[in-house]
């Protein structure tokens, strides 16, 4: 009996970019849940936590770091979050490990890394 | 009523074709809705358009991600799959709009995405032949047109299309132009080196700055020697090249740097400059010194400042003929400021001294490592220090004085040879200092100690002498002695001379304040310079405040007992006369200043808390007060009279111990008298109350310096405390 599928919750805006990792992701195994803005986000997760959220931290209604904060103080989850950060946006990597990321990888994104550092995190959990 | 004269020229107007107006209503009308139609159609093209972008994308994404990801060790399954995905992509290239969206997504996801998915997206654009229609852009006559064929060639890294962009690297368009210097750049090694042989025109700052952002972020790349473009006709071109040798560190050059800062043009000569100064190239300074000049202020500066960094003792004449001759201010400060650099303290600062500063400073006789003393003004007894700088050219000055004054560096930080005199001699001190401090010459009080002294001293008798006037003037004429005697050290102006009215008492009193001073002086004595550093400083600036409750007066003892047995400290006996007991009131000094309304809430309070004290104050405000206050004092006198009566208070000594926050135990006719005698006293009689006069006897086991401190701050702790 094959083990059940990992859920991975991915909040992109860029369809692209959310689509070609979308499929990369499945295909490596994963369950993805895709959301493209931040309140898509939010519906998602209070019907659901998944075992992993991969986020971008620029997304409309709800940026990443709210989406941090919103899982860790008011799901009271530890969830592993990932962020997706664009280069020089150091600030916002810095608020978001300040509120409880637990990785980040910035664009233009690898999705071969990408994989590497969910599995990591899933790993640890 | 006069009828209205209508102008003739109304009358003879030409008729106005009415039929007219119509048509060009109709006519402009009809235009109107053309145009909007036009708009509206063209609109709804656009968004169509749009839609079918997105829809296009919605199908094409997933393609792309298959083809991107996929991989031969898939199943049958998937591979079935992609060939017929590929089938299908292929039949949709052959619209020219599908081959534009799918140029258009690969352009974004090659932004987003990195590594090996972005090489396989390279290679997938390659594949499906896109490029073509890049390079079909290239022969368009719209600039846009060719400026975003040569970004997608560029950014799709077509290697072929090198050749094909490099033509337009001198394109007169500067957009264009921009646009294939990047490319070429981009695209090939060697495309750094065709930009930089064969550029015409102007290459701005951030053109530059981007070029080599992408020569940096180049994997493998040899940079060449770009000291071969050192000789362009190109301004922009040597720039560059200097500026690409300096970040690639490149000495070969220095042959051609050196011949640079002749240049004509400035910017090239201060890169080159900044070249010298980078690789350390000695051998320009003889170059330096030529050309300095016939160059302008900002090139002199560069100059002088290249010379300090690299030069040596052989430079120094050069320096001070430019500090001796130049009259631009900026230059001769540079100039200054790299003798220093070179020589370390060559010049030291002068000029900008004050005036009095000035005059204090004497210039030592031009003698290698002579010190001098400096006088010290007068009534300033200040400790001398005199900083001497060694010289090899006197001409410079070198040899100053400086006085350790405030605003003047510490002697260890001036980068000097310094030397610390001894505290300014008796003879420096004014007659009038000596009558008011009397600080012998063994005492060798430091300035610092100075300072924090007087500025406790002075912030202590500020106070005294404020409540002392308000109290003589306006309580009773005897009421406090009167604190004007007091020295101020270091302020002599504001010494009084002793009032001539005082009491033999008070008279008796001002002495005993000299024999304060003549302990803290006589204190250090009998001690070498090393036993005083010993003593912790924290202890000669905190006064040891004399508490005259039961308890504190232990500790007060404590401090008489370590100041006892010092065989020469003087008698001190301070006696106060017999002050109305209302002055212990803590009401009594904030009622004095307050208006009628606080007024009225402290009698309140005193009705509250107040004791006999309050009512020997209050009896004072019956002969003080009027109106609605008097009114008011009356009737708190009478309840706090019956209260006490009711509830007798005992003596304040008594109530001491419950009292001591309050600072209440001190009470009428206090006298306090700190004595330090030179017999052994009973320790048992070391402390006590006679006729309210309070002996003190001190027996110090401490060392005299800290006997003294203890004495003085616990006088004017006392003075404090009965003031309060």
């Amino acid at each position: 009996m094959t083990p059940p599928k990992k859920q991975l919750l991915l909040a992109e805006d860029d369809d692209l970019l959310a689509s070609l990792l979308n499929f990369r992701l499945k295909k490596a195994g994963y369950d993805v849940l895709l959301a493209s803005d931040g309140q898509q986000v939010k519906e998602l997760l209070k019907n659901h936590i998944p075992d992993i959220i991969v986020s971008d931290i620029m997304m409309p209604y709800f940026s990443g770091i709210e989406l941090i904060d919103f899982v860790r103080n008011e799901l009271k989850s530890q969830v592993p979050v990932i962020i997706i950060s664009s280069a020089g946006n150091e600030q916002n990597v810095l608020s978001a490990f300040e509120l409880g990321a637990n990785d980040f990888i910035s664009k233009p994104v690898s999705p071969s890394e990408l994989l590497v550092r969910v599995g990591r995190e899933l790993n640890k959990n | 009523m006069q009828a209205a004269i209508v102008p003739r020229y109304i009358l003879n107007a030409t008729s106005f074709h009415l039929e007219l107006v119509g048509y060009f209503t109709v006519g402009f009308t009809v235009i109107a809705l053309i145009l909007l139609l036009i708009v509206f159609l063209n609109r709804r093209t656009q968004s169509n358009k749009k839609r079918g972008t997105a829809a296009r994308k919605k199908i094409l994404a997933p393609m792309i991600s298959t083809f991107l990801f996929y991989e031969n060790e898939g199943n049958k399954e998937d591979n079935v799959e992609y060939v017929e995905m590929k089938i299908r992509i292929r039949e949709m290239l052959k619209d020219k709009d599908n081959r534009g969206v799918l140029t258009e997504i690969l352009m974004d996801l090659q932004k987003d995405i990195s590594g090996d998915a972005q090489d396989r997206l390279l290679q997938l654009y390659a594949d499906l032949e896109l490029h073509f229609d890049a390079f079909e852009k290239l022969s368009s006559w719209r600039w846009e047109i060719i400026s975003s064929g040569i970004l997608e060639l560029s950014r799709m890294k077509v290697d072929k299309a090198y050749t094909f962009i490099r033509p337009f690297v001198n394109d007169r368009r500067s957009v264009i132009r921009k646009q294939a210097q990047i490319a070429t750049v981009t695209l090939r090694k060697e495309g750094i080196n065709y930009f930089l042989d064969t550029a015409k025109y102007a290459i701005s700052e951030w053109q530059q700055l981007k070029l080599l952002d992408i020569i940096r972020e180049k994997e493998d790349f040899i940079p060449p020697s770009f000291r071969l473009w050192l000789t362009s006709g190109n301004k922009d071109v040597v720039l560059f090249a200097l500026r690409l040798i300096r970040y690639y560190k490149q000495s070969d050059a220095n042959n051609a740097i050196l011949r640079l800062l002749r240049h004509k043009n400035d910017q090239i000569k201060l890169e080159a400059l900044e070249c010298v100064r980078e690789f350390c190239v000695l051998e320009s300074l003889e170059i330096l010194k030529k050309i300095y000049p016939e160059n302008k202020a900002e090139i002199k500066r560069t100059i002088l400042d290249t010379i300090g960094f690299l030069g040596s003792e052989t430079e120094i004449p050069f320096l001070e003929g430019v500090i001796h001759e130049e009259k631009d201010f900026m230059v001769k400060s540079k100039a200054i400021s790299s003798l220093n650099e070179i020589k370390p303290d060559s010049i030291l600062p002068e000029d900008v001294l004050s005036k009095t500063e000035k005059e204090e400073l004497t210039v030592a006789p031009q003698q290698e490592d002579q010190v001098e003393k400096v006088d010290t003004q007068e009534n300033e007894p200040i400790p001398a220090v005199t900083v001497t700088q060694t010289s090899e050219t006197p001409s410079l000055e070198e040899e100053v004085l400086i006085e350790a004054v405030p605003g003047i560096p510490p002697a260890e930080e001036m980068p000097v040879a310094a030397t610390i005199e001894e505290p300014a001699s008796k003879e420096n001190i004014s007659a009038q200092d000596e009558t008011d401090l009397s600080i012998p010459d063994e005492l060798p009080i430091e300035e610092e100690d100075l300072e924090i002294f007087d500025l406790c001293l002075h912030e202590s008798l500020e106070e005294l002498i404020l409540e002392a006037r308000e109290y003589e003037g306006t309580l009773s004429p005897r009421g406090v002695l009167s604190l004007d005697f007091l020295p101020l050290v270091n302020e002599p102006q504001a010494v009084e001379p002793f009032d001539s009215e005082l009491s033999e008492d008070e008279c008796e009193a001002i002495m005993h304040m000299e024999t304060v001073y003549e302990i803290l002086e006589a204190g250090d004595g009998g001690k070498t310079e090393e036993e005083q550093e010993d003593v912790p400083l924290d202890s000669l600036l905190q006064p040891h405040g004399i508490a005259l409750k039961a308890e504190d007066e232990n500790t007060f003892l404590e401090d008489a007992e370590a100041i006892k047995g010092e065989n020469h400290i003087p008698e001190l006996e301070i006696d106060f006369s017999p002050e109305p007991a209302f002055h212990l009131s803590i009401f009594s000094d904030l009622f004095l200043r307050c208006d009628k309304d606080t007024k009225l809430m402290l009698l309140d309070e005193i009705l509250a808390v107040g004791d006999e004290k309050e009512l020997e104050f209050l009896d004072f405000l019956l002969g003080q007060e009027e109106g609605e206050v008097l009114e008011k004092v009356e009737c708190i006198r009478e309840k706090l009279g019956s209260l006490l009566e009711s509830f007798p208070v005992g003596t304040y000594c008594e109530s001491s111990e419950q009292d001591q926050s309050s600072g209440l135990s001190m009470h009428e006719g206090v006298r306090l008298a700190v004595t330090s005698t030179d017999t052994e006293v009973d320790p048992g009689h070391s402390a006590k109350e006679e006729e309210g006069l309070l002996h003190l006897n001190f027996e110090p086991d401490v060392s005299n310096e800290e006997s003294a401190e203890i004495v003085t701050g616990s006088f004017f702790s006392c003075i404090r405390r009965l003031m309060k």
